[in-house]
């Protein structure tokens, strides 16, 4: 009676809360302090390039099994870091802004049941969870940060080519890392409706995570100097710190954590699941969830490493550097020799 | 005697009593269809005191008479037929029949009775009796007449208790099975209409009217609920509360996979829509399937009033749902991490209230929504005639009392009530008690994590509820994209002109409900 199909909405927001995430976490600092003020000529050109990127390879036909058995377990070994780390994150930053008291091993229990939970519940379950939460998790965040406009000065962002066109320019290609989560997009073809569905959720997904990220960046930006904002908060947080309102409510940090935990939910049991999803298809396994546990004690077991705070400051010095290569190069591994769609 | 009964005799004969008249189990019941009707009225009456246990049964009667010059009995349980019926248009004619006459000449020409049948089967004879219907042995005939004479005890047709309006109709359903089905055709009127009889529960065999539109309604639904249906393999089914759970398709789900509904309009108005309404005999009640979660939320009235006022309304609901399941985990966050939010001057407020309250924030939350369940559960027991006591002394104990012996804080007060409140605008029942139960849920997600922890709940609430299926369709269905169904039509009501196409999930046969421009007045002459 009821379909598997994926519509074009839930795959937009699955998307674009896989690739904006990381921006209630550091990465608008990482952003600032690569281009400085430059920042939104970097995402512009960003943008550009994923979408020269993503043009490219949207009427592509890519099957299950192109990514072929190693290019799989390369993904597969660089996502179980990255979400390992991305998790880490998730539980430090609860830590600082909010159970202060609670145990590193307690609230990243709390992110493993969702984890563990949302992968469980399938591509149809973490779909629905996401159409209904996505647009309430942009929905606050950018209601805040608007709210939080008095605050915000815009000069900071001149002048408006920051660090050097050729920082931005080399920065831009080097952050395109950033889509990472993007290249998992061409794996969920066949549960897409059709090829025109397919297509219109992948432009809807650049364009939107486009404008997340933009209003976002530039309002961390405007708000603080590069040397004001040394507290080890997130940035969207610091920003929303600066709102001091009303009678009932004074503060809104705890909305915040409201929109961020919902997001880093999601994103954790939807990178489990596509991290299965990937391995499944490329070992042809037919079995449901037999292989999904030990994905998920892998990334909790990494990162649970008590050096990992260190491996994160170095991470995203230096793996950077060559990341920007999976989404721009990997989907080539998707695609069948020859075989593009008329 | 013809073959067949010297068969059934030989097989009688060989076969103990024990096995015979054993019918408590459905191997029991397999035993009785294999047992004719015979030609010898004195066996039939045998077999049929047996059954009955008569005359240790006291309310079964056994009326032994002479018809055509033949020895008679009739068999029917007292209390359950029409006795005037029974003595005028059958009793009677029969008696005073003098010559001799076939079965068909009796059931064609000599009842004067609306609804009379032949049976064989032993089975179903029983059976009918067992509802409310006259049996007629006649010597030599190897056939039964049933005579529908049911009269059954039953309330009239009063206003439904449970989904009260102002606009629409006060007519709500009743125990009897008949009335109710009646009062769904009244309103339909359309031949299209099919009702059939599914007996449920191989002892109890309680009649249940499985009711659609033959044009509308998906077929492929139809016989999924028809054959769930006719494969329960239990003894007695009662209630349609029992009933559901036998056909649901997630049993450990918290939300109710049927709607349930005791107005003979909304089940109507679900029927032209495309779903499948089931009827029980003795539950005052419908179920409608299938449903999605925005039809819980709905009440017939919002069809019925202008759709900006219905809209809002909805709304409101919505925030009185929300209220219900959400608002004493979130002051528990609230007061416990997440101070920050509260101006100092309101926290000073709160604080100094709760300063002589020996419990936590969580323990006396915690306690106040067990006392008001515990009232609300008492208050539904006791004779409405003190109903409204309890609900004083409810009120002063837990207002008034608990907060002056500092037992609770008044701030604890004005939450429970905001909660209770927020649950009485929840229009399903079944969909209520499962906000009853997450809302403990929520209270220890909140007090254990805060928001933080209230967020786990929330998405995990929603890998849930997109798993779970009302006959086949998923609760959540018209919650995704534009294409897959109409997210605006699950929650909000468009104008009644406009509301054109039925939902998709349905898979209706008729995709339309009206034509494009229904208000054909409005175009130009």
């Amino acid at each position: 009676m009821t379909c598997n199909k994926i519509g074009t909405l839930e795959l937009t927001f699955l998307f674009v809360n896989l690739i904006c995430n990381k921006f209630f976490l550091f990465a608008p600092e990482y952003f600032r302090a690569t281009a400085g003020s430059g920042t939104g000529i970097m995402i512009c050109l960003m943008f550009l390039l994923m979408f020269a990127v993503w043009s490219f390879y949207k009427r592509r036909n890519i099957t299950k099994t192109s990514f072929g058995k190693m290019g799989s377990i390369f993904l597969i070994a660089v996502f179980i870091f990255s979400v390992a780390l991305t998790l880490r994150q998730y539980t430090e930053t609860v830590k600082v802004i909010s159970l202060t008291q609670a145990s590193l091993y307690f609230i990243e229990g709390i992110f493993i049941i969702a984890m563990i939970t949302g992968a469980y519940s399938g591509i149809k379950g973490i779909c629905k969870a996401h159409i209904f939460y996505a647009p309430l998790i942009f929905a606050v965040m950018l209601i805040l940060i608007v709210s939080a406009s008095g605050k915000l000065d815009f000069y900071m962002l001149t002048p408006v080519f920051g660090n050097g066109i050729q920082s931005i320019a080399t920065n831009a290609l080097f952050l395109l890392s950033t889509f990472l989560e993007f290249t998992l997009f061409f794996t969920l073809k066949p549960f897409s409706k059709d090829e025109k569905s397919f297509i219109r959720a992948g432009n809807l997904t650049l364009l939107i995570s486009f404008a997340v990220i933009m209003i976002i960046t530039l309002c961390y930006i405007a708000s603080f100097s590069e040397n004001a904002s040394v507290e080890k908060y997130p940035p969207v947080f610091q920003i929303i710190r600066l709102i001091n309102s009303g009678a009932y409510f004074q503060r809104f940090d705890s909305l915040f954590l409201i929109a961020f935990s919902l997001s880093a939910y999601l994103y954790l049991g939807a990178m489990l699941f596509l991290i299965w999803h990937l391995f499944k298809n490329a070992f042809e396994i037919e079995g449901k969830n037999a292989v999904l546990m030990p994905f998920a004690f892998i990334i909790i077991s990494t990162s649970f490493i008590n050096a990992l705070s260190d491996v994160i400051t170095a991470s995203i010095k230096h793996v950077d550097v060559f990341l920007w290569a999976i989404p721009v190069l990997m989907p080539l591994l998707l695609i069948k020799k020859g075989n593009k769609i008329q | 005697m013809n073959m067949d009964n010297i068969l059934n005799f030989l097989k009688n004969v060989f076969t103990t009593n024990e096995e015979k008249f054993s019918i408590t189990s459905a191997e029991g019941m397999s035993e009785k269809t294999s047992i004719k009707v015979f030609t010898d009225m004195e066996e039939n009456l045998k077999t049929i005191k047996n059954y009955f246990s008569s005359p240790l049964n006291s309310d079964i009667k056994i009326r032994e008479f002479m018809t055509c010059g033949r020895k008679s009995f009739a068999v029917f349980i007292e209390n359950l037929v029409n006795s005037e019926l029974l003595n005028t248009h059958i009793l009677a004619p029969l008696i005073l029949l003098k010559k001799d006459a076939g079965s068909e000449d009796i059931t064609k020409t000599l009842i004067v009775h609306n609804q009379v049948s032949t049976q064989t089967e032993f089975e179903k004879i029983l059976l009918s009796v067992n509802m409310g219907d006259c049996a007629l042995f006649i010597d030599g005939f190897d056939k039964c007449i049933i005579c529908d004479v049911k009269f059954w005890v039953r309330r009239g047709v009063e206003p439904p208790v449970s989904e009260a309006v102002i606009y629409g109709p006060h007519e709500g359903f009743n125990e009897n099975f008949k009335t109710n089905t009646a009062l769904i055709r009244k309103i339909v009127r359309n031949e299209n209409m099919i009702c059939e009889t599914v007996n449920v529960g191989n002892v109890s065999k309680t009649p249940c009217a499985l009711i659609y539109m033959k044009n509308i309604t998906d077929e492929n639904t139809v016989n999924e609920i028809r054959h769930r249906l006719n494969n329960i393999d239990s003894d007695y089914i009662f209630q349609l509360g029992e009933l559901e759970q036998y056909i649901e398709d997630s049993n450990y789900s918290l939300v109710p996979q049927f709607l349930t509904t005791e107005r003979p309009d909304k089940a109507a108005s679900e029927l032209i829509e495309g779903k499948i309404v089931l009827i029980l005999q003795g539950s005052p009640f419908a179920l409608i399937a299938p449903v999605t979660a925005g039809e819980f939320i709905t009440t017939v009235e919002d069809d019925y009033i202008r759709f900006p006022f219905a809209n809002l309304i909805k709304v409101i609901r919505i925030i009185g749902i929300i209220m219900s399941f959400l608002l004493s985990g979130l002051y528990v966050a609230t007061v416990n991490f997440h101070h920050e939010m509260i101006p100092t001057s309101l926290l000073f407020a709160i604080e100094a209230s709760r300063n002589a309250v020996p419990l936590s924030a969580f323990g006396e939350i915690l306690l106040m929504e067990i006392a008001f369940d515990i009232i609300r559960e008492a208050s539904i027991r006791v004779p409405s005639s003190i109903g409204s006591t309890l609900g004083i002394i409810g009120g002063l104990i837990i207002g008034q009392a608990a907060v002056e012996a500092k037992l609770v804080s008044p701030i604890a007060i004005i939450i429970v009530a905001a909660v209770g409140i927020g649950s009485f605008a929840t229009p399903n029942y079944g969909f209520n008690m499962a906000l009853r139960f997450s809302r403990y849920i929520y209270l220890i997600l909140g007090a254990t994590a805060g928001f933080f922890g209230i967020t786990l709940g929330l998405v995990i609430s929603a890998y849930i509820l997109s798993h779970i299926k009302s006959l086949g369709v998923p609760l959540l269905s018209g919650t995704g994209s534009k294409s897959e169904d109409n997210f605006t039509g699950m929650f909000f009501k468009a104008p009644v002109w406009k509301r054109e196409i039925r939902h998709k999930y349905l898979h209706a046969k008729q995709e339309r409900t009206q034509a494009k421009i229904s208000r054909k007045w409005v175009e130009p002459k």
